[in-house]
């Protein structure tokens, strides 16, 4: 639950029908995932159908945006978060196959996958390693195709001030913070999200399927439907 | 043999799922009838795995994988998106040809990274 007094951004829902689109758009790492990672026929298990309509609306709105020429971009930290979960959900598919499955803690034995032990399962599937990561980068670089860098507009010293005070006046993390920052600098306020976090930010455009982000600004009086230029 | 031209299927945007169904819809059926089926995606400016996934990894739901090797063929990708849709058929493959368990576990993986 967001409570209404949290949302500072104007929100779209990108599950309502538009023709109109920003001229540039920066995605964010859930995004890069749904959109271009292979999971899909994972989701035929049933296991998260919630989510599977979230993950078609947004492959939904990039494929009409990139039929209107919108330019999709996104931040060299952001591609590495990208490459981070592909890596990560890789070796926990590796782990979960695995019929000599390691315990994750020893000391501790029958403990399920989390984040934590993503460290030891690179290390005790080392051999796989190189495999996995080509994999990986097959993804990121076609992502990559598609979704371009956002041009540096200033030095490391001004982005990091810039991101360190988008962060102090949001409940977002840092990462998401300089995600804005620097989709700010770069005249592009505009991201596209799964993200709760995104709705604590001022001055951007959160475009969203997420059910509670759109809830939540409709409630506060921040959700839109139109932005940017007619197509 | 029948080429299915992904431009005038789906258009120069292959990145939705539920247009890689339509094309995966009109492969299938070609297959069922025994015919082989070509691919043709020249003119396609934006492919993606998801995409490609709903497109010809679905097949793999219906045939087993010697059948797509041999009856499935595609022309017009450069030699990235060539990797990409041997990738998007091997993880199709290792997915369809698991257990249910197994199936179920994978899943799991997958949706948990966006859950966290």
């Amino acid at each position: 639950m967001i409570s209404p007094s949290l949302v500072k951004v104007q929100v779209v829902d990108i599950r309502s029908t538009t023709d109109s689109f920003p001229r540039t758009v920066v995605a964010d790492a859930n995004v890069l995932y749904f959109v271009y990672y292979d999971f899909t026929s994972l989701s035929d298990a049933g296991v998260c159908v919630p989510s599977y309509s979230q993950r078609q609306s947004y492959s939904k709105w990039l494929a009409r945006a990139i039929s209107r020429q919108v330019t999709v971009c996104s931040t060299a930290t952001t591609f590495a978060e990208f490459v981070q979960l592909m890596e990560r959900v890789e070796l926990h598919c590796y782990w979960v196959t695995d019929p000599n499955q390691p315990e994750l803690d020893d000391d501790n034995p029958g403990q399920p996958f989390s984040p934590k032990y993503v460290k030891k399962l690179r290390y005790h599937y080392s051999d796989r390693l190189s495999a996995i990561r080509a994999n990986v980068e097959t993804y990121l670089q076609s992502a990559r195709r598609n979704v371009e860098l956002l041009p540096a507009v200033s030095t490391n010293v001004d982005a990091f001030s810039a991101t360190v005070q988008t962060w102090r006046s949001s409940t977002a993390d840092i990462g998401d913070a300089a995600l804005v920052a620097e989709a700010k600098r770069a005249g592009a306020p505009h991201i596209i999200s799964d993200d709760a976090d995104f709705v604590s930010f001022e001055g951007i455009h959160l475009y969203s399927a997420n059910p509670a982000v759109v809830a939540a600004a409709s409630q506060s009086n921040k959700l839109i439907r139109i932005v940017g230029r007619p197509s | 043999m029948i080429q299915i031209c992904v431009l005038d299927v789906v258009g120069p945007v292959c990145v939705d799922p539920e247009d890689g169904a339509v094309l995966c819809l009109r492969a299938k059926e070609a297959m069922l009838r025994g015919l082989s089926v070509t691919l043709d995606f020249a003119g396609v400016r934006a492919l993606t795995s998801s995409f490609l996934n709903s497109a010809v990894g679905c097949l793999l739901a219906t045939f087993p994988a010697e059948t797509v090797k041999h009856k499935l063929s595609w022309s017009g990708l450069d030699a990235a998106d060539e990797e990409l849709i041997g990738l998007v058929l091997k993880n199709a493959n290792r997915f369809y040809s698991a257990t249910p368990e197994a199936r179920k576990a994978l899943a799991s993986a997958s949706s948990a990274v966006v859950e966290d």
